[in-house]
């Protein structure tokens, strides 16, 4: 499965992720009419600073996920292919039971449903947030695939404190 | 591997599901006495109040049983576990043998022992059966007494009074969700309730029922009549523990476990109402009868069931609760009753009028909040009090309301070693 992961070096703040996230999950999908709709769309990702750099926090889907053993409508589900941790909102009661036990604080409450990531269901070219992102802070990567950047940087990190 | 479970509700079906998803061969057989598609107990007051169908509560598919190949003896009553023998006993005389058995039994409602208990308009609120019943009595129904103002009977009367009944709540207390909630929070509940047009009694404790066949009110042990042409029974859960009496698995006021879900006898298993396990806020064994705690300890016995060695993670009580539109979060030591050695209350009201926030502090750890309005976030405040983790660095933001996960990562940060869970290392491997 693949999802998306964040590296603070590369994040401006721009906001980029959580505005197109926001604009995705509207009623219109698009950016001049999303503002002005009567539900506001909110975004799945959040930005955030901290300690003078940020940080972009939205679903990582868990294994276990603690939103699913939570959800006393069976609403919440991990998909066993695909490792998405999808909400069926036809079965959400709003509840909140997701939102007490989401330790990312991904799983929002909404108006009536809970609101969370769900990996641009809708969108054939994958999640927005990545697309969206100028600098690449944000990538969609397997487990493997992040490992690996993760030692790559951590060589260059290391190489860096050498010179 | 012949796996018996105990119960078909949150506790038993997570442990089946997850013994056929490590295990494809293995035989499971579920026992129950609620002969029920899988619905869930915690959406019924959605029926009583008529929003909601019984297809539409259900928590895994109808055909749950067959997709997982289990063996459901469904309307069957255990009477008995029998570990020497490693069987149980049904009320029809068969037993049934396992190799390991969960016991996934839950709870039953407490009915007072007051005279007319057992007249027509008299509910308790736990099984499908009750919803059922009392959507049926309902018709024709003006009037309800709900007693007991925890949880349970507060979701009962919401749902009476979203039916159109004239409700009332006796609750035993001074406050309405004295369990989970103080003063400033139930008042805030109180006059929520009350604009719904619910009424309230507190410090009201029922003497009988009264009326001839069908029950037409209460009498308070102060002489006060209620009217009513029907009653919940709102009044807490027994843990269904006398299945294992007389046996060695040791039970208090549930059957006690560890933090592999087990028992004090070999190859038998608790998860779920029944049990009393560890709560490591707390510090020690504790009755949390909460859904999340439910499917998890049925899933880490079935783990442990197949060799896997699996713990429950940190726990502690917690709560989400909306009524009318109003909700609560709380977790941790958040009762009226809880009163802790040194421990620190502050409490926040605003920006509105309904909003309000309690944290307790120990020490530099956060011991418990409870949150009503704005329930945002509550998850990341929440892993910090089942984590223990000490929150000195952070305690003007978190009273601040400043605790996304943002705001605590520095705290996260710093206490990694409390942060294993793999969703945590990809977040500081980046950072
Ligand atoms: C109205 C209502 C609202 C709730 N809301 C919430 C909520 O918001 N959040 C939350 O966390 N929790 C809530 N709960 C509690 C939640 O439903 C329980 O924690 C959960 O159901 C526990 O599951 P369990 O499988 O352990 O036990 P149970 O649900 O009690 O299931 C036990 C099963 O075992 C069967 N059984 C018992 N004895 C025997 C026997 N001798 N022989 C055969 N079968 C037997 C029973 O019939 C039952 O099917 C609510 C409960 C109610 C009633």
């Amino acid at each position: 499965m693949k999802k998306v992961y964040f590296d603070s070096r590369k994040c401006l703040g721009c906001h980029s992720c959580e505005f197109a996230c926001a604009v995705e999950h509207s009623e219109s999908k698009e950016a001049a009419k999303a503002l002005l709709e009567e539900d506001r769309p909110l975004p799945r990702r959040r930005v955030r600073p901290v300690e003078g750099a940020c940080l972009t926090i939205g679903c990582r889907h868990c294994d276990p996920a603690p939103c699913v053993e939570a959800c006393m409508a069976g609403a919440m589900t991990k998909d066993a292919d695909t490792g998405e941790v999808i909400c069926d909102t036809d079965k959400c009661v709003g509840c909140w039971m997701c939102v007490m036990v989401c330790p990312f604080g991904a799983v929002r409450p909404g108006e009536v449903f809970t609101i969370k990531c769900d990996m641009c269901a809708d969108r054939e070219a994958g999640p927005v947030c990545v697309e969206a992102c100028p600098t690449g802070a944000l990538f969609e990567a397997t487990a493997d695939e992040f490992a690996q950047r993760r030692k790559a940087r951590e060589a260059a990190k290391q190489a860096e404190l050498k010179t | 591997m012949k796996v018996v479970i105990i119960g078909n509700h949150a506790a038993g079906l997570s442990a089946a599901e997850t013994l056929r998803k490590l295990d494809s061969a293995c035989q499971i057989t579920v026992i129950s006495n609620e002969k029920v598609p899988p619905y869930s107990r915690c959406l019924i007051p959605y029926l009583v109040s008529g929003e909601k169908t019984v297809e539409d509560i259900l928590f895994k598919p109808v055909s749950f049983y067959e997709d997982n190949r289990i063996d459901a003896m469904l309307g069957c009553e255990v009477v008995r576990v029998l570990p020497k023998e490693k069987q149980v006993l049904l009320d029809s005389g068969e037993r049934v043998a396992y190799e390991a058995l969960i016991v996934a039994a839950g709870g039953t409602c407490s009915m007072p022992n007051i005279p007319g208990i057992e007249k027509q308009g008299v509910f308790g609120f736990r099984t499908l059966a009750d919803a059922e019943r009392i959507a049926e009595y309902c018709d024709g129904v003006d009037t309800a007494v709900v007693l007991g103002g925890g949880l349970v009977g507060l979701k009962a009367a919401v749902a009476l009074n979203e039916r159109g009944k004239q409700v009332t709540v006796a609750v035993g207390s001074p406050n309405v969700l004295s369990q989970i909630v103080a003063e400033p929070e139930a008042q805030v509940f109180e006059e929520h309730l009350t604009r719904l047009g619910i009424e309230i009694f507190t410090r009201t404790n029922p003497a009988k029922v009264l009326g001839d066949e069908k029950v037409s009110g209460i009498e308070t042990t102060e002489g006060r009549k209620i009217e009513a042409q029907l009653v919940i029974v709102g009044k807490g859960v027994r843990a269904n523990t006398q299945l294992v009496k007389g046996t060695d698995i040791q039970a208090e006021h549930g059957i006690l476990i560890d933090e592999h879900s087990r028992t004090s006898v070999p190859d038998v298993y608790a998860a779920g109402d029944v049990t009393q396990s560890p709560d490591t806020v707390r510090g020690e064994t504790w009755t949390n009868a909460l859904w999340p705690h439910a499917i998890e300890e049925g899933r880490v016995a079935a783990e442990n069931v197949m060799g896997r060695d699996t713990v429950l993670g940190g726990r502690t009580s917690m709560n989400s609760l909306v009524l009318g539109g109003l909700s609560l979060i709380t977790s941790g030591l958040t009762g009226a009753r809880e009163k802790l050695e040194g421990a620190e209350e502050i409490t926040r009201k605003g920006p509105g009028k309904t909003d309000c926030k309690r944290f307790i502090f120990q020490g530099n750890r956060l011991v418990g909040f409870a949150l009503v309005g704005k329930v945002d976030n509550a998850g990341v405040l929440g892993s910090l009090v089942k984590k223990r983790v000490d929150v000195a660095q952070a305690k003007e933001r978190i009273v601040a309301g400043e605790y996304d996960f943002a705001s605590m990562f520095p705290v996260i940060r710093d206490n990694r070693e409390k942060f294993k869970e793999p969703e945590y290392q990809e977040v500081f491997g980046f950072f």
